[in-house]
């Protein structure tokens, strides 16, 4: 089976381009499926293993080639600079689309109404939802009120009218799109575990070894640590609060913050204001390789997140596959993630003081926090396997192909 | 070991570690001043009222049917332009004095819930921090000690 593969790739700074390559590796391993990517013409994709295993178009090249493929695989998100340019591919070729947002509002939106569109913003809204106001829909979702409108508002109906099949990748993806479209194919595949750049998997003692040693960590030092791109609904001062609790009697622990803050998001200067400069690393941005790798040497990761836009965050995956003690936010796009193979905290007025008083029992009790580790890891190693992920894709493109 | 009986295995050692997370989040809430239901109220309204819009809603989600209202709805929507040089930066200054007051207020409720946790007296919590500061830069110091 040939497959046009639409994404974005590395060096694009989003988890989907991380992802999206340790998929097409895993599923370019089947000798019946070849894959050619198709990128949008504003960056030049750098990564060695994606270059050397996969021919690399820009999606001007994609209607000379449309023939010769049985499927094609849009992922898509909802940042329109990223993924905008494949929506109109999705209407003229249809295909299978991985929804790793349950909104593609802002992504509609920046390719329409910010490119001056006022009329082909207003039409996709008509389309999906009849007579509403779009205009003040859209001044709403600009002015920061959007986190809930964007969600009532999702603008994925043409998509999935368009498409041949759809990939969420949670039970509450797939019953919200079935709630607005009964008839869509939608399934659900989870996110495959796997680690960029890693040829042979390494035990989590190793790991955290490795990636102590590379931030100067001592073995007996707590660790805690969030990674990705901090934005407010993170809730890292929340996090950082529950951190200031075990200092006392953790003494050396460090809170390794492994990314980038927003711009307008002053994360270092609200570190200083609570005096845990001393006790804080802020990496920056890191290619996926090194980012991934560091999260080896957490004993705690925490990845809150509320409110949500629907997609499941990769980040908890990844730090549970690695054997990382891992806290989440108690969400619906999480819900296949037991308590007790992680620790869910509820988003809501009592986060705090959970947070608080977990963490400082995770921090006091290492064999517990181990306990979780071990069944975190365990359930990734069965649910979130990579070659067996990159096996549903496969199947479900052939069920689905053009 | 067989693949199902792993799983039976993992099942019962989530469901296990799940009971007691799930047993210390209910305690945290059920003793914790700070998570008490009033309080949790409170602060949800305090949060929900502490940003205030600049303008009322028109023609909101949709403009109303009728050729009549949505003259007059378009006609409200120009006042509000034409006013919003002077109702933005008043409503900008109220919600950042809002917000100041919300901060306060969740380090006033944060500490005073701290206290009832510890079951301590305002001295006894200041006697507690330093020593809690003394054992840090005991700490430190046989570090620096260890690392000369």
């Amino acid at each position: 089976m040939r497959i046009a593969f639409f994404a974005v790739l590395s060096p694009i700074r989003s988890a989907l381009a991380d992802y999206a390559e340790g998929l097409a590796l895993a599923m370019a391993q089947n000798q019946d499926v070849t894959i050619d990517f198709f990128v949008n013409d504003d960056y030049r994709p750098d990564n060695p293993q994606i270059l050397a295993k996969f021919k690399i178009y820009t999606y001007h090249d994609f209607a000379a080639r449309a023939a010769r493929y049985q499927s094609i695989l849009y992922w898509l998100g909802d940042h329109g600079r990223y993924n905008g340019f494949m929506l109109d591919f999705i209407h003229r070729y249809p295909g299978v689309v991985v929804l790793h947002d349950l909104t593609l509002h802002r992504c509609v939106m920046d390719v329409t109404l910010n490119r001056g569109d006022v009329a082909a913003y207003q039409a996709e809204m008509r389309y999906a939802y009849g007579d509403v106001n779009a205009l003040e829909i859209a001044r709403r979702v600009k002015t920061g009120d959007g986190d809930q409108l964007v969600l009532d508002y999702p603008l994925y109906e043409r998509v999935v009218d368009s498409s041949l099949g759809l990939v969420v990748h949670s039970e509450y993806g797939r019953s919200r799109i079935l709630a607005r479209r009964p008839e869509a194919s939608a399934r659900r595949i989870p996110h495959p575990f796997f680690m960029p750049g890693q040829t042979a998997p390494l035990s989590p003692e190793s790991a955290r070894a490795q990636a102590r040693a590379s931030l100067g960590l001592p073995d007996e030092a707590l660790v805690v640590g969030s990674s990705g791109i901090f934005v407010p609904n993170k809730h890292l001062g929340d996090s950082l609060s529950a951190f200031v609790h075990i200092l006392p009697s953790h003494p050396r622990s460090k809170y390794i913050l492994s990314g980038f803050a927003v711009p307008h998001y002053n994360l270092a200067a609200h570190i200083e204001q609570m005096g845990l400069s001393p006790y804080t690393m802020i990496t920056g941005w890191l290619p996926p390789e090194p980012f991934s790798r560091q999260m080896a040497a957490f004993d705690v990761g925490i990845h809150l997140r509320y409110p949500h836009i629907g997609g499941v965050p990769y980040t908890p995956i990844r730090l549970m596959g690695l054997g990382v003690c891992t806290i989440v936010s108690d969400i619906e796009p999480l819900a296949e993630l037991p308590q007790g193979a992680c620790v869910k905290i509820a988003p809501d007025a009592y986060q705090r003081d959970s947070l608080r008083v977990i963490l400082t029992h995770l921090a006091d009790n290492p064999d517990f926090r181990r306990q979780i580790a071990r069944n975190g890891q365990q359930l990734i190693e069965q649910n979130h396997n990579l070659s067996h992920i990159a096996g549903q894709y496969i199947q479900f493109l052939a069920d689905r192909r053009r | 070991m067989a693949d199902s009986e792993m799983t039976r295995h993992l099942t019962a050692d989530i469901a296990q570690a799940g009971a007691q997370i799930e047993a210390i989040l209910q305690q945290t809430r059920n003793s914790s001043p700070a998570a008490s239901p009033v309080r949790a109220a409170v602060f949800q309204q305090v949060r929900h009222t502490a940003t205030i819009e600049s303008h009322w809603h028109i023609a909101w989600p949709a403009w109303p049917p009728g050729i009549r209202a949505k003259i007059a709805a378009a006609l409200q929507k120009i006042t509000r332009r034409l006013l919003q040089w002077y109702i933005d930066p008043i409503v900008e200054q109220q919600n950042r004095f809002n917000q100041t007051v919300v901060n306060a207020l969740q380090l006033l409720a944060d500490d005073l819930a701290a206290l009832h946790i510890s079951g301590q007296s305002p001295a006894e919590a200041r006697q507690a921090d330093i020593d809690r500061l003394q054992g840090q830069v005991d700490a430190l110091s046989a570090q620096l000690r260890d690392e000369d």
